[in-house]
């Protein structure tokens, strides 16, 4: 069993180096830093309550899995839904060339409109870059799922960005 | 390039690229939280045990006897020789096969739950006249494509329907085991509005007991109900009652919303909440009306093959 302070120490030596991609992972899916702070916050906090019983190799898997469905609960949570039905989900920030500026506009709006299990699809698989199998562990569902989902998604997307992917598009 | 490339390339270059902003998350609250959920997992385990509220395992582990014509028959072979609460599964299905279960579930589904959730406004009768597809349609697609079943049916157009059961697997014990079961909302594969509408979680033994307390994976094993407040700012007022027939009955009347789980003498379970008025509805369904119906659904056979003891930490 390990000690307090050998638990803490790897627990944090663990948030140092992951804290900012699982950030960010959040922040992928939600569209906003504060509730994914929120997210993160929670996933840390069950995933240190585990810590004793995760194998160390695959906790930064694990890790994501918890995200993903810390983010899922939060669609049901009270206070996400009074947010949402008071104003509309925020867009991310923009940085970057004009034309850069306007695809991530289109892009954030198009993903808020993807169902929570789409969204977290996409985002793992491509801006994630995760395999397919990593997907599948990160969202605890079949390879043959994450297929599913990643083609309902980009079939979605596909008419959410049709003027925007149109061959003469960007 | 196809639709497909540029839609992809579109999507891929839309990642947001700003720096990420200074972190709100406070590490310490994390690691002291942590060990208050560490705290509770260690009472629910043993509260579970000693209690008695793992009926589930003793119903598990006992009801062939008790059921047993011939006291000395040796136990069958699918008993289980460990308690099913503390024990999950090792990975993710693969169903290769027609999902004999899922089928089973969804055709109860259709007819028991698809008339309450027209009654009550949950969904339109045309929402459900979609008919699923044969199963040598998807067994032929499930062949040339090479897919699986669910697979298959996405291929076949018939994924993410109204009240449709699809597997879904729960992470447990730190990541060492998953829980199995399905899932069935008001379509599309559980967006915001179907999760904020009803859902229906069949849950395969393990990994969990009939008892009310926080939810998801910090506990293990994991609680049937949550007790916490969620659908309003209240907690729910929760009742637990064991059934002539071995079936254990929970409720949790959240006021807006209603939360019942069933769990089964075979160690299954199923679980609805339904979202009656938190939003201004209106939806007038009462507990009577959703304990009837959850009464109503079948205890469904799982495959429990895989089903295993997880290994407590070293």
């Amino acid at each position: 069993v390990k000690s307090k302070e050998q638990r803490e120490a790897e627990f944090q030596s663990f948030d140092l180096a992951h804290r900012t991609g699982l950030r960010r992972y959040a922040y992928y899916l939600c569209g906003d830093w504060y509730e994914a702070d929120d997210i993160v916050q929670k996933a840390l906090t069950r995933l240190f309550g585990a810590w004793n019983r995760v194998n160390q190799e695959g906790a930064l898997q694990y890790s994501r899995r918890i995200v993903t469905n810390v983010y899922i609960t939060h669609t049901r949570l009270a206070w996400v839904r009074r947010e949402r039905a008071a104003e509309e989900l925020p867009v991310q920030e923009v940085a970057g060339g004009q034309a850069e500026v306007e695809l991530r506009l289109v892009v954030a709006k198009a993903l808020a409109e993807l169902t929570p299990r789409e969204r977290v699809t996409l985002v793992l698989r491509y801006w994630e870059q995760l395999s397919v199998e990593e997907t599948a562990a990160a969202m605890g569902c079949s390879a043959g799922t994450v297929k599913s989902q990643t083609s309902r998604g980009m079939g979605k997307l596909r008419g959410l960005l049709s003027a925007t992917v149109a061959p003469a598009g960007v | 390039m196809d639709q497909y490339d540029r839609t992809r390339s579109a999507f891929e270059r839309g990642r947001p690229a700003g720096p990420v902003p200074p972190s709100a998350v406070d590490i310490k609250a994390v690691m002291r939280h942590g060990y208050r959920a560490e705290a509770r997992r260690r009472a629910a385990i043993g509260g579970a045990v000693v209690a008695g509220v793992a009926a589930l395992a003793t119903v598990l582990t006992l009801s062939l006897n008790t059921f047993d014509p011939e006291p000395d028959t040796p136990p069958a072979d699918d008993a289980p020789s460990f308690d099913p609460t503390t024990a999950g599964y090792p990975d993710l299905t693969e169903f290769t096969e027609p999902d004999a279960a899922g089928i089973a579930l969804n055709e109860a589904s259709r007819e028991v739950f698809g008339p309450l959730a027209v009654e009550f406004g949950f969904l339109d009768e045309e929402d459900l006249d979609e008919t699923p597809p044969s199963e040598d349609e998807v067994i032929s697609v499930m062949e040339a494509d090479g897919v699986d079943y669910y697979e298959a049916l996405s291929i076949l157009d018939y994924y993410g329907e109204p009240l449709q059961f699809l597997p879904e697997s729960w992470p447990a014990a730190g990541g060492q085991a998953y829980l199995r079961g399905y899932f069935a909302s008001s379509g599309s594969g559980g967006d915001d509005d179907a999760l904020l509408d009803f859902g229906i979680t069949a849950l395969q033994p393990g990994g969990w007991t009939p008892t009310a307390g926080p939810t998801g994976d910090v506990a293990f094993p994991q609680h049937l109900l949550d007790d916490e407040a969620d659908w309003t700012d209240e907690a729910p007022v929760i009742t637990t009652e064991e059934l002539d027939d071995g079936r254990i009955l929970m409720t949790a009347d959240h006021g807006c919303a209603l939360d019942v789980a069933v769990a089964y003498p075979n160690g299954s379970a199923l679980r609805s909440h339904w979202n009656l008025d938190c939003q201004g509805q209106g939806r007038e369904m009462s507990l009577e009306d959703l304990v009837d119906a959850m009464l109503l659904m079948p205890e469904i056979d799982y495959d429990t093959s895989r089903l295993a003891p997880v290994q407590p930490p070293e």
